[in-house]
């Protein structure tokens, strides 16, 4: 079995390239096709339902993965500590 | 089953002609497994050796920088993409290694992703590796 195991401080959700929040405390576990992060903490500001847009920054590199978050997330644009699931497909590595 | 395992250090790994940097430890699990080859009439039983379950795990750090061959971004990417590739495994010097085709899975790389963050990998060939080593 191939595939990452990563993790992170903070990652960029967004929306037809826009930015709409953030989580924070990233794990990002799987392979192209078939991916599955986790977050401790949440910001966003926005609608997130359905598809959005997440850069998982690595250094100099990023994951850029295309996913769904898993539960509902609060638009707020407050921070929420409160855990997140996210999963997804589409993943470029850049 | 038993399992030959062989914890190096002095070692050198190269994935697709390249030496992958800021290795710190190789456990190279030959993964030796037994089958049974007991004939007619035998009164005790006999078993041979075989080598199916061969993997490496590496531990190392960061090596920071854009996707190039031996650097770590490189391997996420191979791991990310299910790139197969060649490699080798030198133990102490060039006179004894392993080698042969296969995969990368990144184990646990921690942030930040600077040079001192820990970047464990695992090296899994597509069938069997091979040995070599010159005799001294």
């Amino acid at each position: 079995m191939t595939g990452v195991r990563l993790r992170g401080d903070a990652a960029r959700v967004l929306r037809d390239g826009r930015q709409i929040g953030n989580i924070y405390r990233w794990r990002f576990e799987g392979l192209a096709g078939d991916w599955e992060a986790q977050a401790i903490k949440y910001r966003i500001e926005e609608d997130a339902t359905g598809d959005i847009e997440l850069s998982f920054f690595l250094g100099q590199n990023e994951i850029h993965a295309v996913g769904q978050f898993m539960g509902d997330v609060l638009p707020d644009g407050v921070m929420h500590r409160e855990p997140v699931r996210l999963k997804g497909q589409e993943v470029e590595f850049r | 089953m038993a399992d030959g395992t062989i914890q190096t250090r002095n070692a050198s790994i190269y994935w697709n002609g390249a030496r992958v940097d800021k290795t710190r430890n190789f456990a190279i699990n030959l993964g030796s497994d037994w089958v049974e080859d007991t004939v007619h009439g035998s009164t005790t039983k006999s078993f041979a050796p075989t080598f199916s379950n061969f993997d490496c795990k590496v531990t190392g750090l960061y090596k920071t920088g854009a996707k190039a061959a031996g650097n770590t971004a490189q391997l996420i990417y191979d791991a990310l993409n299910q790139v197969s590739g060649y490699w080798s495994i030198y133990i102490g010097n060039a006179s004894q290694y392993f080698y042969g085709n296969g995969y990368v899975s990144i184990d646990n790389i921690g942030a930040p992703y600077t040079d001192f963050a820990p970047a464990d990998w695992t090296l899994k060939p597509i069938g069997s590796a091979a040995h070599y080593a010159i005799a001294n």
